[in-house]
C-alpha cells in the first residue's frame, strides 16, 4: 500500500461515516434510538480521525517530495523551500478541498464536543447538516479532485509552488479565509438544528453568538492578512482591489458582522429571530457563493489560486443551498416570531437594526458589482468591467454611515433613550464631531469627505472612550484604584467591552483607508542608477540593479538610498521583480519603509534595461495602523470570547 | 506498516461507532436544562447590574428592562414545561421509595 492509496482509502472511510451520521441522526430520530443517536455522534467524530490521517499522507508525500502524487508535482519542486510545505498543502484546488474537509471536520468535533444541553433535542439535525456538509467536499474529492491521484510514469521534478504563494503571509491569508467561509456551517448547522426542533427561541443563544464570533474572527483576520500579503507582494500599491475573490471573502464577513450585533438584541430583548435567521442563511449561501468564484466561477480574478473547473458543481451546491434555506424559512417563518417589537427610534435595538440594514447595503451593492459584468455579458452581450471607483464611491458614504452608527449606537439605551440621557451621553462626542470636522475643513485642502470621515472617526472613539472613563470613575468612587477600575469593568462585562476593542481595531482600519485614500502622494517615473527623485519629504536614488538567476526564476533587484529634506540618509530599501519561467508569472515585491505617521511605497513595476527602471512611488500617511488594527482585532474577539465560569453542564 | 495503519484506524472507527448500541448509559440529567435557563437569566441580570453600576443605564431604565428580563425567561420556562417532562430527584425518590415497598 502507497501513501496516496493510504489517503484516499481514508478519504472513502470518511464518506461511509458521514453517510452513517446523517443517516443514523435521521432514523435515531424517527424511532427514538439514544444509541442510535450515540453512534451517529461517534461516526462524526471518527471523521476528525480519518481526515487528520488522510490530510496527513498529502504532507507527508510534499516533505518526500513524492512526485508520483499528480497534486505534489504540480505544487511543489525539489528547489522549493521546505518552510513552504504547508502552503503548497492548499496551493491548489485538491488540496485545499482536503484542507477545508479537514476544518469542517474539526469544527464539527468542536461543536458537537461544546454543545450545551439547552441544544441536546436539536444536536442530531446538526450532526446531519455538519455531516452532509462534509460529504459533499469528501465526495468532491474521491470523485473529481483527487488530492492523490497518481502519475505512472514518476516525474523527476516538479512543477514547483505558485510564486505569488511563496509569502509569510501565505501560511495564515488563505487557510484563515477558507476555515472562515467553510465554518460559516457551524452557526448555521446550530439555528437549523433549533429551527428542526420548533424551539429557535433564546435558548442556546451563547453558543451559537460564540461559534459566530469565532467563524466571524477567522474570516476578519483571514481578510486583513490577505490585505496585508496584497499590499507587499502585489506591488498594486494598494490593500484592497475589490477584485471578485476579495469580494467574496467580504461579503459572508459583512453579513456575519451584521449577525453577531442583532444576536446580541436577539438574547437580551427577545427580538430580531426572524431576521437573525434571515442573516445566518445569507452568509451560509455567500460562503458557497465564494467557493464557487474561487473554484472555476465565471467571473475573472488576479488571484484565485484554487482555480479548477469545478466551478459548476459548487454553483450547483450554491444553487442547492439557497433552495433549502428558502423551503425551510417557508415552512417554519411562523414558528420564530419575536417576544417584542422596537418600541421607539432612539433605542439601541433601533441601532442595531440601522447597523444591520448599512452592512446588508454594503453587501448588495458589492454583490451587484460582482454579478453586473455576468448579467450584462449575458443579456447584452457586453463586456463590463466594474472597478473600484464603483464600489468606493456607492460603498464609502454607506460604510461613513455606518462608522456613524457606531458612534451613536452605544450612546442609546436598550428600550427607550430619554431626552436627558441622549443630551448627556452625545454632548461631548457630538462636539468633538463638530470641532474636528470645522479645524479639517479649515486646515486640510482635501475633499470634505475625508474631513468627515476622521471627525466620525473622532466621534466613535471619544463614545468608547467616555464610557470607558465615566464608568471606571463610578467604580472608582467605591475606593478601587483608576486603572483597576478599568480592569474590572472590562472583566465584569467583558462581552461588550471586548466588542468596543474590536471596534477599535475597526477605527484603526478605518484610519487606514482614510491615509491611503485621500492623504496619498504618487508619483510614476523613468529613473537610471544615480538619478533621483523627490517625493514629500523623500529624495530617494537609484543606487543600483542587480540581476540574479536562479534555477525556478530570474529575480530583478533594485536598490534605492533614501534620504530626508536636509540629506541626511534614512535609509536603504529594496524591491525586486521575479520572473518565473514555468509560471510564466511576474512577482513583483514593493519596497516598504514604514511608520506610524507614513509608509514609502515603491513598486520597481518594470526594469527597462540593465541600469534603467521604471517605478511607481508613493507616500501612503496611516497605512501602518491598519496592521496594527489586527492584533487589536484579535484581543478584543478574545476578550469578548472568554468564558464566564456560570454554567452547569 | 501502512496496511497495518489503516486497519487499526478502520478498528478504531468500528468500535467506537458500535460503542454506544454496547453500553447504553441512561444518565440524563432533566434538571440541566432548567437550571441553564436559570443561570442565563442570572447572566442578563449581572450585565443590567454591572451597567448601572457603572452608570450606563438609570434606575428606571433597569428595572424596566429588568422586568424585560423576567418577562422572558418566565415564558421559555413555561414553553420547557409544557415540553418536557421534568423529573425532580425528590420526586424520583419517593417514587423509588414507594416501589421499595410494593415489592
Amino acid at each position: 500500500m502507497t501513501i496516496s492509496s493510504l489517503g484516499f482509502t481514508l478519504l472513502i472511510l470518511t464518506m461511509n461515516l458521514c453517510v452513517y451520521s446523517i443517516l443514523g441522526s435521521l432514523i435515531g430520530i424517527k424511532i427514538s434510538s439514544k444509541a442510535l443517536l450515540k453512534s451517529a455522534k461517534n461516526a462524526s467524530y471518527c471523521n476528525l480521525i480519518t481526515l487528520v490521517f488522510s490530510a496527513s499522507c498529502l504532507v507527508y508525500a510534499f516533505i518526500t517530495r513524492d512526485f508520483s502524487i499528480k497534486y505534489v508535482f504540480n505544487h511543489s519542486s525539489l528547489s522549493m523551500d521546505p518552510i513552504y510545505t504547508w502552503v503548497a498543502m492548499y496551493a491548489g484546488n485538491e488540496g485545499s478541498l482536503l484542507y477545508i474537509a479537514l476544518v469542517i471536520s474539526i469544527s464539527s468535533f468542536l461543536t458537537l464536543f461544546f454543545i450545551p444541553s439547552e441544544l441536546n433535542e436539536a444536536e442530531p439535525y446538526i450532526i446531519s447538516i455538519l455531516s452532509g456538509f462534509l460529504l459533499f467536499f469528501v465526495t468532491v474529492m474521491i470523485f473529481l479532485a483527487n488530492p492523490f491521484d497518481t502519475f505512472q510514469n514518476i516525474p523527476k521534478d516538479g512543477r514547483g509552488i505558485n510564486p505569488l504563494l511563496a509569502h509569510p503571509g501565505m501560511f495564515s491569508h488563505p487557510p484563515l479565509l477558507m476555515a472562515g467561509l467553510a465554518t460559516i456551517v457551524v452557526p448555521f448547522s446550530l439555528i437549523l438544528g433549533m429551527i428542526f426542533t420548533g424551539k429557535f427561541r433564546n435558548d442556546g443563544l451563547d453558543y451559537i453568538r460564540t461559534t459566530s464570533l469565532l467563524v466571524w474572527s477567522i474570516l476578519g483576520i483571514g481578510l486583513l492578512l490577505g490585505s496585508w500579503w496584497a499590499y507587499t507582494i502585489l506591488g498594486w500599491g494598494g490593500y484592497w482591489a475589490w477584485d471578485p475573490i476579495e469580494n467574496v471573502g467580504l461579503m459572508p464577513w459583512l453579513i456575519m458582522t451584521a449577525f453577531i450585533h442583532s444576536i446580541i438584541v436577539q438574547r437580551r430583548r427577545g427580538m430580531f429571530r426572524v431576521w437573525n435567521v434571515i442573516l445566518i442563511f445569507l452568509a451560509f449561501v455567500l460562503a458557497q457563493f465564494g467557493m464557487f468564484i474561487n473554484r472555476g466561477g465565471p467571473v475573472v480574478s488576479v488571484h484565485s489560486f484554487a482555480a479548477s473547473t469545478l466551478g459548476y458543481i459548487f454553483l450547483g451546491f450554491m444553487l442547492f443551498s439557497a433552495l433549502f434555506c428558502l423551503i425551510i424559512f417557508i415552512l417554519n417563518n411562523h414558528k420564530i416570531k419575536s417576544d417584542n417589537n422596537v418600541k421607539s427610534f432612539l433605542s439601541r435595538e433601533s441601532a442595531f437594526l440601522m447597523n444591520n440594514f448599512f452592512l446588508v447595503a454594503i453587501t448588495f451593492v458589492t454583490l451587484w458589482g460582482l454579478i453586473f459584468p455576468l448579467i450584462s455579458e449575458l443579456f447584452a452581450n457586453e463586456t463590463v468591467t466594474v472597478g473600484a471607483p464603483y464600489y468606493n464611491s456607492v460603498n464609502g458614504p454607506v460604510l461613513l454611515a455606518l462608522l456613524f452608527v457606531m458612534g451613536i449606537g452605544p450612546n442609546l439605551s436598550w428600550r427607550n433613550t430619554s431626552k436627558e440621557n441622549l443630551i448627556s451621553n452625545l454632548l461631548i462626542p457630538i462636539s468633538l464631531l463638530f470641532v474636528s470636522f470645522i479645524l479639517l475643513l479649515f486646515f486640510s485642502a482635501r475633499p470634505i469627505i475625508s474631513s468627515l470621515s476622521i471627525s466620525v472617526i473622532v466621534l466613535v472613539l471619544s463614545t468608547i472612550l467616555i464610557e470607558w472613563i465615566r464608568a471606571s470613575y463610578k467604580l472608582t468612587k467605591a475606593g478601587t484604584p483608576w486603572h483597576i477600575s478599568f480592569i474590572k469593568l472590562i472583566i465584569n462585562n467583558r462581552k461588550k467591552y471586548g466588542g468596543y476593542i474590536v471596534h477599535i481595531s475597526i477605527l484603526l482600519v478605518a484610519i487606514g483607508v482614510i491615509g491611503i485614500n485621500f492623504y496619498q502622494i504618487k508619483v510614476d517615473k523613468v529613473l537610471s542608477v544615480g538619478e533621483k527623485i523627490e517625493i514629500g519629504n523623500y529624495k530617494i536614488e537609484l543606487i543600483e540593479i542587480n540581476e540574479n538567476e536562479y534555477n525556478d526564476r530570474r529575480e530583478k533587484i533594485a536598490t534605492f538610498l533614501i534620504k530626508d529634506n536636509r540629506n541626511k540618509v534614512i535609509t536603504t530599501m529594496s524591491g525586486n521583480n521575479t520572473f518565473y519561467p514555468s509560471f510564466n508569472m511576474a512577482s513583483i515585491r514593493a519596497a516598504i519603509n514604514s511608520n506610524p505617521i507614513e509608509d514609502l511605497y515603491i513598486i520597481p513595476s518594470d526594469f527597462i534595461n540593465e541600469s534603467k527602471m521604471k517605478l511607481i512611488v508613493s507616500i501612503n500617511p496611516l497605512v501602518w495602523w491598519m496592521w496594527v488594527g489586527g492584533p487589536v482585532f484579535v484581543l478584543g474577539t478574545l476578550i469578548s470570547l472568554w468564558p464566564y465560569k456560570n454554567r452547569n453542564d | 506498516m501502512l496496511y497495518l495503519l489503516i486497519i487499526l484506524i478502520l478498528l478504531a472507527c468500528i468500535i467506537y461507532v458500535v460503542y454506544p448500541f454496547i453500553y447504553q448509559s441512561e444518565h440524563i440529567d432533566q434538571l440541566l436544562y432548567e437550571k441553564n435557563i436559570k443561570i442565563r437569566k442570572k447572566g442578563l441580570i449581572s450585565e443590567l447590574n454591572n451597567e448601572l453600576a457603572s452608570g450606563i443605564l438609570s434606575n428606571d431604565l433597569y428595572n424596566q428592562l429588568k422586568d424585560d428580563v423576567d418577562e422572558m425567561i418566565d415564558s421559555e420556562l413555561k414553553n420547557l414545561n409544557k415540553n418536557i417532562k421534568i423529573i425532580d430527584p425528590i420526586e424520583k425518590l419517593i417514587q423509588l421509595k414507594k416501589n421499595e415497598k410494593n415489592n
